[in-house]
């Protein structure tokens, strides 16, 4: 169960705006509203928050940073003529 | 030579016969004979009927010749004798074959045409006479010609629009049409259709290079505006593959980053871990929480991924780098810790029942990880040059840490609680790290095949052989499997390490009384007592002995003599074997029973008499003293002299007495003498 999902939220949302997922959450009910509930109540806890936060996101930025990105070598680049050696005939 | 009659009736009569031969052709001309001497109904009648039969018979003849030059591609004369047929007959199915044929000789004029103007390098005319063909014709050769012709004009666009829908695998299509899709800009696309051509010819092979030049290029003009970075990794992935050119090696690892973010989004985890399975040779703690993560997502969605969870969940929890994300109190890190744990093994603990084992397999994986990552915590707690050293001994595997790891075992060798924790610890981390969870998933077969060949001096991977070894020849044991004998080769090392194993196995060695298990047991114990002699080994080694030998006697397998020689061997292993004093006692017992049942059989009184003395087994005395009664009873009993009678009893009182002086069968000797002696 990914209660950011289910709440509809980033892991940047705080208490009021958690709050008020939940309200909608229950207004739309894609999902129950024991699972709402549960969502609710783990975002509310810091310790299964921060588990939570570990697990439901993911951050690809460090390993991003870490690349040297450079231009490919520069090459000569002709024009394309077109062979004949492939023509049925040829 | 007859003269033929010219009589009405016999030019009618031959007619007639004529016509009944259906030879129409020359009834016809007799009947127009007769009809020119008397004019007759019948006649007329016949005659039109000889000239119908004759026009089916030529139209006959003209479609069979149409069908000779057909056969022989003659379509012209063909379609004249058609033409022919048809205006005898007027027959639809031959108006019908001389449509097609018209169909065909236009087709063919157009495609003399076509290949005319491409003859003459009008390619944009040929182009459209091979479409108008291929309205008639349908075959897809006209609409190939066509897309050729388009690519000869530089009507690149349309070439490729035609060459797209089309099923072909000829190196003439496909060459011109990657190079109609190069020149509008598709080169990725260009160069997986020229891959489909085996060819290697220099001129070709240069060109594909220089489409790959362009399309290095084209990638990272792309990349740098931010452009689709799912296209752009399988682009630069395909370019990466095929050639090996390692200058856009990071960019199309930037690419893949990006897409496994919105691959997560959309929780396509089966795609992210294809993406990531490649592992590195360095591995940053961002890709083992990637990892982990992927492999949590899989494990609990559908079950995969158990054995590999176990070997980055618990490496990236304990990471320093990313546990230290959450939280700044310590205290509060290793409870979020413990419950990201928690959540783990609940995923692996979640299909534990099912019938499939892997679960079963993970959570046997995942608590040994779960031991032993402690103990490294533990060893780098404060060092934090030593952090990166924090992880499963499969993951130290896969990313070459395990040497470091060792070092550090080795250096702390006291941190640990006797020689075997220490030897259990570094072996996980060791070559035989593999042998080592097979054997605690119980595949003994597979830990013994994956023992790593070389060994060396390596006090861990050494000590981990030798436990696989040992289990290895515990389950051959209890099994029956002789060939993995070798199992006890070297066994006594680990004997010396801890005194465990060797009450294991005589535990084993005791619980046994299965004949064939008895064997076994004697045999391995045998090996490892003129290895190591040891008083428990020997000790069990008598018992097994002992046992086996009573059970072999048992069957009939082995006569007194046998039986004695191994009892008095196992009592000479352990003088306390109960069960060898026993067994062997009573086996002498028999023994002597034997020889006194020869001695009395044969009438060897003295020999009886001195076995009965001898003995000190009351069992032996009772049986002479048996012997002596039913002999007495039944000579008294028989019609003997009275003398002969006396002289026996008085013979038997002495043997009697000689054996016991006060055994109560003296009493009733004497009695019956006295009795024989009054009369």
């Amino acid at each position: 169960m990914n209660p950011y999902k289910i709440l509809n939220i980033d892991y940047r949302a705080d208490k009021r705006g958690i709050i008020e997922a939940v309200a909608l959450a229950m207004r739309e009910r894609k999902f129950s509203v024991q699972e709402v509930a549960i969502a609710q109540k783990e975002l509310l806890n810091p310790i299964d928050r921060a588990a939570h936060d570990f697990l439901q996101f993911v951050d690809v930025k460090p390993l991003q940073e870490q690349l040297i990105l450079s231009k490919p070598q520069e090459q000569t680049v002709f024009d394309l003529n077109r062979l004949s050696i492939f023509d049925e005939n040829s | 030579m007859k003269k033929k009659n010219k009589s009405f009736e016999s030019i009618l009569a031959r007619a007639e016969k004529l016509f009944d031969k259906e030879n129409y052709l020359l009834a016809k001309k007799e009947f127009e004979k007769a009809e020119k001497l008397e004019k007759q109904n019948n006649i007329t009648e016949k005659l039109k009927i000889c000239k119908q039969e004759i026009e089916k018979l030529k139209v006959k003849d003209l479609i069979k010749k149409a069908r000779k030059h057909t056969k022989k591609k003659k379509l012209r004369n063909a379609l004249e004798c058609f033409e022919e047929a048809y205006k005898i007959s007027k027959e639809d199915s031959i108006r019908e074959r001389i449509e097609a044929l018209n169909r065909i000789l236009r087709d063919s004029d157009i495609e003399k045409a076509a290949r005319n103007a491409e003859t003459a390098g009008q390619y944009l005319k040929a182009a459209e006479l091979y479409e108008k063909a291929f309205a008639s014709s349908k075959q897809d050769a006209h609409l190939l010609k066509r897309a050729l012709c388009l690519v000869k004009a530089e009507k690149y666009k349309d070439a490729v629009s035609v060459f797209k829908d089309m099923n072909f695998s000829d190196t003439c299509s496909l060459y011109n049409y990657g190079f109609a899709l190069a020149k509008v800009g598709q080169h990725y696309k260009c160069l997986k259709t020229w891959d489909d051509i085996t060819a290697k010819d220099n001129d070709f092979l240069e060109q594909k290079e220089i489409v790959r030049s362009i399309l290095a290029k084209d990638i990272y003009n792309r990349f740098t505006s931010a452009e689709d970075f799912v296209r752009l990794y399988k682009e630069g992935k395909y370019l990466l593959d095929s050639t090996g050119r390692q200058d856009l090696a990071e960019l199309v690892e930037y690419c893949k980053y990006a897409w496994i973010k919105e691959l997560w989004t959309d929780e396509q985890y089966e795609t992210i871990w294809e993406l990531v399975f490649d592992f590195p040779a360095t591995v940053e703690p961002a890709l083992i929480a990637l990892y982990a993560k992927t492999c949590f997502k899989l494990a609990q969605s559908s079950g995969t991924r158990l054995t590999d969870l176990a070997m980055f969940w618990l490496t990236a929890v304990y990471n320093s780098e990313l546990s230290g994300k959450f939280s700044s109190e310590a205290k509060e890190r290793e409870i979020i810790r413990q419950k990201l744990i928690r959540m783990a093994e609940a995923v692996i603990k979640q299909d534990i029942n099912s019938k499939d084992k892997t679960a079963q397999l993970a959570l046997t994986y995942w608590d040994i990880d779960k031991k032993l990552i402690k103990y490294i915590v533990a060893l780098t707690k404060d060092r934090k040059e030593m952090f990166h050293l924090v992880c499963t001994p499969r993951f130290a595997n896969l990313f070459g840490k395990s040497a470091q790891i060792l070092r550090l075992i080795k250096k702390n060798k006291n941190f640990f609680e006797n020689t075997e924790h220490y030897l259990m610890t570094g072996c996980y981390y060791s070559s035989a790290w593999q042998s080592m969870y097979h054997l605690e998933t119980g595949q003994y077969k597979k830990a013994f095949d994956s023992l790593p060949e070389v060994i060396d001096e390596d006090e861990f991977a050494t000590y981990g052989m030798l436990k696989v070894k040992f289990f290895c020849g515990l389950y051959c044991l209890e099994i029956g499997d002789r060939q993995l004998k070798q199992c006890f080769d070297a066994l006594p090392a680990l004997f010396d390490i801890s005194s465990d194993y060797e009450k294991k196995l005589i535990e084993k060695a005791i619980e046994s009384y299965e004949l064939d298990e008895l064997n076994r047991y004697e045999e391995i114990l045998n090996i490892i007592h003129i290895k190591r002699p040891s008083k428990e080994i020997k000790n069990a080694l008598s018992l097994v002995m002992s046992r086996r030998a009573i059970q072999m006697y048992n069957k009939n397998q082995v006569n007194d003599k046998t039986l004695n020689m191994i009892l008095q061997k196992a009592l000479a292993l352990n003088p306390k074997n109960e069960h060898a004093r026993v067994s062997l006692d009573d086996s002498k017992i028999e023994l002597k029973i034997i020889a006194l049942d020869k001695a009395i059989s044969k009438y060897k009184m003295n020999k009886a008499c001195k076995i009965a003395v001898e003995s000190k087994s009351e069992k032996v005395r009772s049986c002479f003293f048996e012997f002596m009664d039913y002999n007495i009873k039944a000579l008294y009993e028989m019609n003997a002299e009275y003398e002969e009678k006396l002289f026996f009893l008085k013979d038997s009182y002495k043997w009697c007495a000689i054996v016991d002086k006060s055994h109560p069968m003296l009493y009733e000797l004497n009695e019956m003498i006295r009795h024989l002696e009054v009369k």
